[in-house]
């Protein structure tokens, strides 16, 4: 209900507002433009990452964030994201904490006796992954990467439209800001593009 | 754009009869542009930045993340490289970068350990496209602040001087909120406020029956919620309440040069604007003792030209105005026009912040809001007001705002999964958050100079900037602390959590105070209009005039300050005293 009344303020909103401005907002600027996220093949080999740990990536992705009734990590196109970002957006740095990070994971899942992280069990690797995740919000945790590899899905996978539109809502142009309304038991949280979200 | 743009003209087409030129168009210079020209000037304002059209030059405007090259974040050794400090600022990011300048490009020099976060903006509309745009009043309280303590000079003007340029200012710009009838935080032309969301009407309740001194109300912002009819026809509309404002708003619901003054200006048809004109210095006449024009660097080409105007407005921020000062030598001014007192580059100011607490609400757990308001709460200054407080001398207040956390919230949550990501999927804990920003004391050991060996690429001398925060400030920063600590507790929130990380100097970006106002032409370098005590065609009008920084956000009293300034200068120049 409350909703529905949103999106109906909101459309005579815009409306109004849009013939004010005599036409002179941009497709572009209404949001009217396609999606530019998954502009990736979904075979397409990885870039950055060599194929072993792109595999381990993809699994790693798809356990924290997995298809249920909604897409999951994988749906959305999160690994090759993920791989583009390693290659275009993140320094020298950056580049050698993942390359380490996701071996030292992989070391682990050998040293319980696995061949690889990737030839795990389900149940296995997600054992592993509970356990890192645990270690990294204790309070002495020492090695940050889970969190930060754990960051990086959950901001991949929210920031594809999927993420920001089906798994969660996503308003382009509000109109309105209305200050309470009553939740409904399946209401999604908004997503917000944050500023100087540092990754 | 059917009038709205503005004419932006090659520099081979600019004669040299103007009547004033304006340096600068951010906040102040767009004022300055507008009370001149329709004063009936002529006006030629020069603009170091590059051309900025309205709307069609919002590139990232109404861009989702999934549409933006690396879904909105900056590649990290670009951010490194080039923007060291503007990556400090909240509103960085690679939606904004663009608004911003570029810090290798655009150097300056701190000592070691004085670390100073300059913020700057460097373009057509200044940081006008970039501010936060809350909007406050001064009041006495601040203006006989200096006098009462001995810190600093008195301002040579009071609240009686400046409240009818406020209403103008807040008429014009359009400043959506609330009277609330405090003596600290004067009252106002406003559109209606915001709605506050219901945790936020608890908060406010919890916070006004526990402390009778202290009130939460919805913060004075540029937006317009009820636009005039002067705004609707330079092309405003109402906000649509999308909160990213600092991309461009091609509603012109938030007030920007862009969006108001300069359509306004250019409308007179006495308006001649020129971009990428780095203004070096002012040039001083010493047979007439007047500016009678400025040098201008090409910042494309690096060549040198000059303009001749009767009225020169210095309006290139604080900073920038203080540094083409200090650089306008001549004989009778070697350190700098119209310092014959010394004062011009000391007495640098920002305001304090950073440090400030957040809470969880427990209640309202049904309840959620829609829409993303661009404004948020504020409570205004309660110390050093009715009662002296012994720690420190003067106050500080306080923005905020409640709202549900969403998505990034699980970056600081345990799990993983089917159950975590059905976790996330739904509005997070009510947040409640807020900031102080303090009031920093004017100090002479606090300045800036031209650096005798660096210069950067247009040949004009680095600034060197030498600030820090000092006792006054530091015991402020603890009372900042402690009070939100318990106004948090007195709202009612759990999960408290107190910020002490203190920002660097620079870093509130309300830099101010190099060029002050003054009634002694020997401790001060303006009069009560803003006008050079030395050179009488010279006004400054940007925040290097500020004798006292107060703790409220500062633009709307260069505003008012500048339309009182440009009103005063034009009559003095009809009745030939220019
Ligand atoms: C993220 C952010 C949030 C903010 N929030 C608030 C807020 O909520 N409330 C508030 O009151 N203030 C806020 N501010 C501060 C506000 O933006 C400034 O106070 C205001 O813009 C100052 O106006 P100005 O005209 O003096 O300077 P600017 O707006 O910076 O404009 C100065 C102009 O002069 C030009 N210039 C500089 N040097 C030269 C030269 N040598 N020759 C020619 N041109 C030159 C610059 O390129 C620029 O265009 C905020 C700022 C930022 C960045």
């Amino acid at each position: 209900m409350a909703d529905n009344r949103t999106h109906l303020t909101r459309r005579t909103a815009i409306k109004g507002a849009v013939a004010l401005l005599g036409g002179t907002l941009t497709t572009a600027q209404l949001g009217l433009l396609g999606n530019s996220f998954a502009a990736i093949a979904e075979d397409a080999p990885p870039r950055f990452l060599c194929p072993e740990q792109f595999t381990m990536l993809s699994r790693i992705a798809d356990l924290i964030i997995p298809e249920t009734d909604t897409a999951g990590a994988l749906g959305v196109g999160a690994p090759h994201f993920i791989d583009m970002m390693l290659a275009d957006w993140a320094s020298p740095q950056r580049q050698a904490e993942y390359v380490a990070g996701l071996d030292g994971i992989d070391m682990r899942a050998r040293g319980a006796g696995a061949s690889s992280f990737s030839a795990s069990t389900t149940e296995q690797q997600m054992a592993l992954l509970r356990a890192l995740d645990k270690e990294f919000f204790a309070e002495h945790s020492t090695d940050p990467f889970f969190g930060v590899l754990k960051k990086m899905v959950l901001f991949a996978y929210y920031s594809s439209e999927i993420g920001a539109t089906v798994e969660l809502r996503f308003q382009r142009i509000p109109g309105d800001y209305l200050p309470c309304v009553p939740m409904a038991d399946d209401s999604h949280a908004w997503f917000w593009s944050q500023h100087n979200y540092a990754l | 754009m059917r009038g709205f743009g503005v004419n932006t003209i090659m520099p081979s087409e600019v004669s040299n009869d103007f009547d004033a030129i304006v340096v600068g168009s951010g906040i102040s210079g767009g004022w300055a542009a507008k009370e001149l020209t329709e004063r009936g000037l002529k006006v030629l304002l020069l603009e170091r930045g590059r051309n900025v059209t309205h709307r069609q030059d919002y590139v990232t405007e109404g861009k989702a993340a999934w549409e933006m090259p690396y879904a909105g974040q900056i590649p990290e050794s670009l951010t490194e490289s080039d923007y060291a400090v503007q990556n400090q600022c909240y509103a960085f990011s690679d939606y904004t970068k663009h608004f911003f300048v570029n810090d290798r490009e655009n150097p300056y020099a701190t000592p070691d350990n004085k670390p100073f976060s300059w913020i700057r903006g460097h373009q057509l509309g200044g940081r006008s496209l970039l501010w936060h745009r809350h909007s406050y009043r001064l009041s006495d309280l601040d203006f006989e602040a200096n006098k009462l303590d001995g810190h600093g000079a008195d301002w040579p003007i009071r609240y009686k001087d400046l409240a009818p340029w406020y209403d103008h200012a807040e008429n014009f710009a359009g400043i959506s909120g609330s009277n609330e009838g405090l003596s600290q935080l004067p009252d106002g032309v406003f559109q209606p406020p915001f709605p506050m969301n219901c945790v936020e009407k608890d908060i406010k309740k919890n916070i006004e029956a526990a402390f009778s001194d202290r009130k939460l109300i919805m913060g004075r912002v540029a937006h317009l919620t009820e636009p005039t009819k002067e705004q609707i026809a330079l092309g405003r509309s109402r906000c649509m309440n999308r909160d990213e404002c600092q991309r461009g708003c091609s509603f012109g619901a938030y007030f920007s040069s862009l969006s108001a003054t300069l359509p306004a200006a250019n409308r007179t048809g006495n308006l001649t604007t020129v971009t990428d004109a780095i203004v070096d210095s002012v040039i001083y006449d010493s047979d007439s003792n007047r500016a009678s024009g400025v040098r201008v660097v090409d910042a494309n080409n690096h060549e040198h030209r000059s303009y001749g105007a009767r009225l020169v407005f210095l309006c290139a921020s604080t900073l920038g105005t203080t540094q083409i000062m200090l650089n306008s030598t001549s004989e009778r001014f070697p350190n700098g026009i119209a310092n014959s007192s010394g004062a011009l580059g000391r007495y640098l100011m920002d305001h304090i912040g950073g440090v400030g607490a957040s809470g969880v609400f427990p209640g309202h757990q049904d309840m959620y809001d829609a829409g993303r308001r661009g404004g948020g709460l504020y409570l205004p200054r309660f110390r050093n007001v009715m009662d002296k407080d012994e720690r420190f001398l003067r106050g500080f207040g306080y923005q905020g705002g409640a709202y549900r956390s969403s998505w990034s919230r699980g970056n600081n949550t345990p799990g993983i999964g089917i159950d975590f990501k059905a976790e996330l999927q739904r509005p997070g804990p009510w947040i409640f958050d807020m900031v102080g920003f303090g009031e920093m004391l004017p100090d002479e050991r606090n300045r800036v100079r031209l650096s005798k060996k660096n210069k950067d690429s247009w040949g004009m001398p680095i600034l060197e900037i030498d600030c820090e925060h000092r006792e006054n400030e530091f015991a402020m920063f603890d009372a900042i602390a402690a009070d939100a600590e318990e106004l948090m507790n007195a709202a009612g929130l759990t999960d408290i959590s107190v910020n002490q990380d203190k920002a660097a100097p620079g870093l509130m970006i309300h830099e101010m105070g190099t060029a002050r106002m003054g009634h002694d032409p020997k401790t001060s370098v303006l009069n009560k209009f803003n006008q050079a005590h030395d050179v009488p065609n010279l006004f400054v009008t940007d925040g290097s005039a500020m004798t006292s920084s107060a703790c409220q956000n500062p633009s709307l009293t260069y505003m008012a300050l500048t339309a009182r300034a440009a009103a005063a200068a034009v009559e003095m120049l009809q009745e030939g005293k220019l």
